[in-house]
């Protein structure tokens, strides 16, 4: 569809244009109650384009007709106002033959995939018959992308990724949720891992409404990023000023111990991309140094306003216009083995609930344990019930004791266990 | 779509569901005056739905060629291994048309466009607002349903949604105010209420400057219907889908228990016309109807999906939805909220000494398998002896669903409905919810102060 569309756009003398092309493969296993329970799959393929006409920009898309999407981007824009902000469409003359796909996950086929959910459903049952998996799904994706535009811009992009999330259940009223997703074909062995939390979760207690110290796992401290570090350094809130960070440019914001790291390039890592979803070829950028902030992240709409490069950050799918997102988040490791055994008496929190409703701009929190456990002189009590975590992200960076010598991923961030000084517990 | 449900059939799929989308949509975004989007777009999606030999798959493309969709859905099939039966329904034929007052392709985009610009002028009233942004959706959706029960569906929808966050600013502190409105409707949800709502979100804006943090601990807290509306949906809704009683991951059990006080009863209601949470047919081609979830304390009903009705030979109830034709219909809410009481705000203001009132809502979530659910409320005012002090914001509050059902005795009668967004499994859709005020006798608060 993408070289039809260049004709049409190009026979229409249209000087300002950017195409997306975007074909997505989907394919999707859902299980309940330790059965495979439903299949999907499907195809999903469409064109968005952007124009720029008189200073003014306007967008369509569409999953049919190419030339009906171009002429209502042109009647959009023509309607629009002008945007003083706007320079141009991506200027990139760079490319990049980064794999952000493996050869493997790509050429794995349904058998193979349906072989993957049933052996992870007989390593459960087999490890621990009164163990559960509630329900569950594994997804494949494959997805292609094009990009072309005026300033010569003319790339694609193969991505292929494929998730798998799992609800377990013990007793009826004790439940872990577990989630992977990766680049790499899935491995059920990491079954057994799920199975210990779960186990481990069984007599949970009460705790005490008081101040102690704090272990975040990179999935609950994942999980508050994404929701407050993000907004934070997200080039378009910066030069709205709605970022807390707008004009922390080169002080300290975090304790020194921290280094934060987006990174686009690294393989093997989930988001690691060629290009992003504009067509800047992606980079290292580092955004903490020693507590010290370093930089933003911006896509070329945000970068070019205040004259500066896009990092390669611009996320979108053919339906929607540019936004930016980060990479891969990476934060440093520290020299804790265990750090446990640090605490003297703490709560370590794996998982959190309503991490989507906390304050984005502030980074306050008040948020439900989903899966905690209590510390007494470095070593596990047991696992908490009905408590909250109530903070503020930004301070709590600034206040770390620990962190553990060990990378773990989740949706996008690979960092360290982390250990911070001082937490309000809200229990009994 | 006719001649492929007998393909299906030739096939030998004992049953075959086929169905078409077809969408425009107009977006426009404005920050601060600036037109950051205008937008339109269309969309299409064709899907098949076939059960072989009690074994089910779905497929779906843009590419409305249904012979290949039926073809991989059959291959699909193949793959499952859970039998699967439907009760039958009888067959049907029914068009679907939402009603507005002011049709969204009546008025042009740029008209659309300089009404969104004309609330702009307001800020200049709010000097501590240092940025304003609108985000502004609307589209026309025609969607087609046909099985092999000769249940033959189509909606002629409208849906108008449009959200508005305000930034205030004062020395280095900076603070935030959100507020939407959506639902099946025209123009007119635009015409008449977002010249309210800026006013609304500007000053809220401003005042949230002055707010503190709450005092963590357990207290009483009085809620109003935002936050009461989130509390039906996430503690009681969620735990009440069929889904999640089969699987045996929900706290609420057993029909006929006793799970919560006598004054307490709470509803899913499809048929309320107009609502972002309207289900006049489910995603399965079942009616919506009216579900008591717990009336008066007892557990009366469950949501579902036709698989779930089946397996518990019970009625579908209209919830089985999905976020688009590419993703399977599970048991959803639609609009669920708690029925008015006989008290009201004033009664249960002054029966507080030591708690807060809490407002608007930024969203919550619960696990249902334990029963504990968190919500956070936008903003609120702490109580002293029954009169509001200060306000407060983003005050978490934490409890178990079946020890809170019981603690809600005095709720008013003055219930009101907010449109919203539900995620479960991956899949988003369009849900309402609502309440009166009420009150919580006993509730975890979450606060920094």
């Amino acid at each position: 569809m993408i070289e039809k569309a260049l004709k049409y756009i190009k026979s229409l003398k249209i000087k300002d244009y950017e195409l997306f092309f975007m074909d997505n493969n989907s394919l999707s296993i859902l299980i309940s109650k330790n059965k495979v329970d439903f299949v999907s799959q499907g195809k999903i393929s469409g064109l968005g384009v952007r124009v720029f006409i008189n200073g003014k920009l306007g967008f369509s898309s569409t999953t049919d007709n190419y030339k009906r999407c171009i002429d209502t981007a042109i009647k959009v824009a023509k309607l629009s106002e002008k945007d003083n902000k706007f320079k141009s469409f991506l200027r990139e003359k760079g490319k990049s033959n980064l794999k952000a796909y493996s050869k493997k996950l790509l050429n794995l086929e349904i058998d193979e995939a349906k072989d993957y959910v049933k052996n992870y459903i007989s390593l459960v049952k087999d490890t621990n018959p009164k163990v559960n998996i509630s329900e569950g799904s594994y997804n494949k994706g494959v997805s292609n992308i094009s990009i072309i535009n005026s300033e010569g811009l003319n790339i694609s992009i193969l991505k292929a990724s494929n998730s798998s999330s799992v609800e377990m259940i013990v007793n009826n009223d004790i439940n872990v949720a577990v989630g992977r997703h990766e680049i790499n074909p899935l491995d059920y062995n990491l079954g057994k891992d799920d199975i210990k939390r779960l186990l481990n979760l069984r007599n949970r207690q009460h705790i005490e409404t008081k101040d102690m110290e704090l272990i975040l796992h990179p999935e609950a401290l994942a999980d508050i990023m994404n929701n407050t570090f993000e907004f934070a350094i997200d080039g378009e809130n910066v030069n709205m000023k709605k970022s807390i960070l707008h004009n922390k440019l080169g002080s300290v914001v975090f304790d020194k111990k921290i280094n934060i790291i987006d990174d686009g390039i690294t393989t093997g890592l989930i988001n690691t991309t060629p290009y992003d979803n504009e067509g800047k070829v992606t980079k290292k950028n580092v955004l903490v140094k020693n507590g010290i902030l370093k930089s933003f992240l911006y896509d070329s709409y945000n970068a070019y306003y205040i004259k500066k490069k896009s990092t390669g950050n611009c996320s979108r799918g053919f339906t929607t216009t540019p936004s930016i997102a980060p990479n891969n988040i990476v934060i440093n490791k520290g020299s804790s083995k265990d750090i446990i055994k640090e605490v003297k008496e703490g709560i370590y929190v794996r998982s959190l609930i309503g991490t989507h409703t906390m304050d984005s701009t502030t980074g306050d929190f008040s948020l439900g344990v989903m899966e905690g456990h209590y510390i007494k002189k470095g070593e596990i009590k047991n696992a908490v019930k009905d408590c909250m975590i109530a903070g503020n992200f930004f301070k709590l960076m600034k206040d770390i004791k620990a962190m553990e010598n060990k990378i773990e991923h989740s949706e996008g961030y690979y960092m360290p266990k982390i250990l911070f000084n001082k937490i309000k517990v809200i229990g009994k | 779509m006719e001649k492929f449900i007998s393909y299906g059939e030739k096939k030998g799929c004992s049953y075959t569901e086929l169905k078409s989308y077809k969408s425009i949509r107009n977006t426009i975004e404005v920050v601060d005056k600036n037109v950051k989007e205008l937008s339109s777009s269309e969309a299409s999606l064709y899907s098949a739905r076939v059960i072989l030999n009690g074994s089910e798959g779905l497929s779906y493309s843009n590419k409305d060629n249904f012979k290949e969709l039926i073809d991989n859905a059959v291959k699909l099939a193949k793959i499952q291994d859970k039998k699967i039966k439907f009760n039958p329904l009888k067959k049907i034929n029914v068009k679907i048309k939402t009603k507005y007052k002011i049709n969204i392709v009546d008025i042009n985009l740029e008209d659309k466009k300089k009404n969104i610009l004309n609330l702009f002028n307001e800020k200049k009233n709010y000097k501590k607002i240092s940025s304003l942004k609108f985000i502004y959706r609307d589209s026309k959706t025609k969607f087609d349903f046909l099985n092999s029960e000769n249940r033959k569906i189509s909606w002629d929808d409208s849906a108008v949604r449009y959200v508005a966050y305000s930034y205030a600013k004062e020395g280095s502190r900076i603070e935030s105010f959100i507020d939407t409105r959506s639902g099946h409707k025209g123009y007119e949800l635009f015409k008449n209420e977002s010249d309210k709502m800026i006013k609304y979100v500007l000053s809220m804006g401003e005042e949230m400057l002055k707010s503190k943090n709450a005092k963590a601990g357990n207290y009483p807290v009085m809620v109003n219907h935002h936050l009461g509306g989130v509390f039906a949906h996430e503690a009681v809704g969620h735990a009440c889908e069929a889904d999640a009683v089969l699987q045996g991951s929900s706290v609420i059990k057993r029909l006929g228990n006793r799970v919560g006080s006598e004054n307490i009863t709470i509803i899913d209601d499809k048929t309320i016309e107009g609502n972002n949470g309207w289900v006049p047919y489910d995603d399965e081609g079942v009616k919506g109807e009216r579900t008591i979830l717990i009336q008066n304390g007892f557990l009366k009903g469950y949501l579902h999906n036709r698989e779930t009705a089946s397996e518990m030979n019970m009625n579908p109830t209209g919830n089985g939805r999905s976020m688009d034709l590419s993703q399977r219909a599970i048991p959803r809410m639609s609009t669920t909220f708690v029925d008015n009481g006989d008290s009201n705000y004033n009664e249960i203001l002054h029966s507080i000494k030591d708690g807060y009132y809490l407002l608007g809502t930024l969203g919550g979530q619960v696990n249902p398998t334990t029963g504990e659910f968190l919500f956070n409320a936008q903003h609120g005012y702490k109580i002293i002896n029954g009169e509001l002090k200060y306000l407060v914001k983003n005050v978490g509050l934490t409890g178990n669903i079946l020890k809170t059902l019981n603690e809600i005795n005095l709720i008013g009668k003055d219930l009101k409905f907010n449109g919203g967004t539900c995620g479960k499994a991956g899949q988003w859709v369009p849900v309402s919810d609502g309440a009166p005020t009420f009150k919580i006798d006993n509730a975890r608060v979450g606060g920094s102060e």
